[in-house]
């Protein structure tokens, strides 16, 4: 859809990034390191404070840092995007490009802000001295998944703020919850039995399952979660094209 | 997900078909009550649904100049322009152009103070649909007709409004479109830049651009060579275009008459009061 403005999301996404990090003197670094500042802190009261827990696998380092990044991602995507459409948008009564694009640029800046902290995975390999094995392919899988399942959430979140801006306030809220519901600190064997399958509606365990999968097998999602996980991805990304071509025109006469 | 439907094998430049509009109508709260008067401190407001056109159908010609002139009150030529840009889509019916057309309306915001005037150029030229490397190959032009060689690396915010209203005029201009949608864009800048503006669109007539123009400037009438009176339900061809602005003046008079300072159009950007 947006092979066409290729070169010009290429260009905004840059010049997105470049006036993220230019006012910081250490700049691009900070991609790595807020994130990595939250592995730390969120290691160091579950592990050290709160030692013996097992919350994860081990080493717990790595468990958490394998999945914050892919949270962060999630977390900073989503809630940009509700303010995408909020308020005046001069620039949109005279701009060529398809409503969608903005939603597109922050959703592409957002990956490339992900691509910039992944180096703190590998860091957190050779500290905890873990390498992954071939399974490792579905970390890649699972960024794909992740990609696509944030555009078409972010689509819905974006157009339906637009139109109600108390929306906006609910996500922030639901982001939050979902921090605690998702598998981030946690492994999926934590989760009670009776829970898990209900546990696949949120398609994030699935996708944060595809990521632990390489260096911890048994983190893998059953086929049924990964049938569900798959029927809620597509219906929301669905739902999320749905309410932006229905509600298109009203974003316009708002702009 | 392109806002208008693009038909190259049609015959006129826009072809609008049975098309419905409604806008919401923003006013302040009005009242001298303490309750009142703490509800438009918190910027309060109300909004009233208004049908701005009802089963327009219109086909303007490729290669003609139109100006686009509201002849009722409450109609605006903002959004019959921004309907023929596709920046704005009906509530029904359709909207058809064979070539895209590019939108140039005041303070529409394609310019950035925080950036320099080259990297405003970059950013307007893709907005409207160029390029990088369409922009990169314009560069020049650009910089030679707004006469931008001495603040090309400036910051936008240190430069004047009129060298803003060159810039954003010139990139437009280097889109290369084959239809646009004016309004009041052309009461830019200086006196000698004007008539140079008037010079190229002259040039690109001939080429058979087609332009819709809404501009009160006295230099419409010697640019278009029609006029279309738009009212709430219906549009009417005009061939003299001084009869058309006749029916402007008596608009706006019956609009001030109406007296009604505390309300705005939501989509005109507060200048179209």
């Amino acid at each position: 859809m947006f092979w066409r403005y290729r070169s010009a999301l290429r260009t905004l996404v840059s010049r997105d990034l470049h006036h993220k990090y230019r006012k910081f003197r250490i700049g691009y670094l900070w991609a790595i390191l807020e994130p990595l500042g939250m592995s730390v802190t969120m290691w160091f009261v579950f592990e050290v404070l709160l030692g013996g827990r097992r919350m994860g696998a081990q080493p717990y380092f790595l468990f958490l840092t394998v999945a914050i990044l892919p949270w962060w991602w999630f977390t900073s995507g989503i809630a940009a995007s509700t303010r995408v459409f909020l308020g005046p948008n001069r620039v949109m009564k005279v701009s060529q490009l398809p409503t969608s694009f903005p939603v597109a640029r922050i959703m592409v800046a957002k990956l490339a802000d992900f691509a910039l902290s992944l180096p703190l995975v590998v860091a957190a390999m050779l500290i905890t001295w873990t390498f992954p094995g071939p399974l490792i392919i579905f970390f890649f899988v699972a960024i794909a998944v992740q990609f696509v399942l944030m555009y078409g959430l972010a689509l819905l979140v974006a157009s339906v703020a637009a139109v109600i801006p108390d929306f906006a306030r609910i996500v922030r809220i639901a982001l939050r919850a979902g921090f605690y519901l998702t598998p981030v600190l946690y492994s999926v064997s934590n989760i009670p039995s009776g829970a898990l399958l209900v546990s696949h509606a949120n398609p994030l365990v699935g996708i944060l399952g595809l990521y632990r999968v390489g260096w911890w097998p048994e983190e893998h999602v059953t086929m049924n979660g990964t049938l569900i996980s798959a029927a809620i991805i597509v219906t929301l990304v669905g739902a999320g094209l749905v309410s932006f071509l229905m509600l298109e025109p009203r974003i316009l006469k708002e702009a | 997900m392109a806002r208008v439907h693009r038909d190259p094998q049609l015959q006129v430049a826009v072809q609008l078909t049975d098309v419905h509009l409604v806008m919401s109508r923003i006013s302040r709260r009005a009242g001298r009550t303490a309750r009142q008067r703490i509800r438009r401190l918190a910027g309060d407001v109300s909004r009233r649904r208004e049908e701005v056109f009802s089963g327009l159908s219109v086909q303007v010609p490729a290669g003609s100049a139109v100006a686009v002139i509201p002849a009722e009150t409450g109609v605006s030529s903002v959004e019959f322009l921004r309907l023929c840009a596709g920046s704005l889509l009906p509530d029904g019916g359709h909207v058809v152009v064979r070539d895209p057309v590019v939108a140039m309306l005041p303070k529409s915001g394609l310019l950035n103070e925080t950036l320099t005037v080259r990297q405003n150029i970059y950013m307007a030229g893709i907005q409207l649909g160029m390029s990088p490397q369409d922009v990169a190959s314009r560069l020049d032009w650009i910089v030679q007709f707004a006469g931008l060689e001495r603040s090309l690396d400036a910051f936008t915010r240190k430069c004047p409004p009129r060298l803003r209203q060159r810039i954003a005029w010139t990139v437009t201009m280097a889109t290369q479109a084959r239809a646009f949608a004016i309004q009041r864009a052309l009461v830019v800048a200086d006196e000698a830049f004007r008539e140079k503006c008037w010079d190229h669109l002259a040039g690109l007539r001939l080429e058979g651009v087609t332009f819709l123009v809404d501009d009160a400037d006295s230099a419409l009438t010697r640019f278009c060579d029609r006029g279309l009176l738009l009212r709430h339900d219906r549009l009417e061809w005009v061939d003299s275009v001084q009869h058309a602005t006749r029916a402007r003046i008596r608009t706006e008079e019956h609009a001030s008459g109406e007296d009604e300072p505390e309300e705005r159009w939501e989509s005109d950007d507060g200048f179209a009061g």
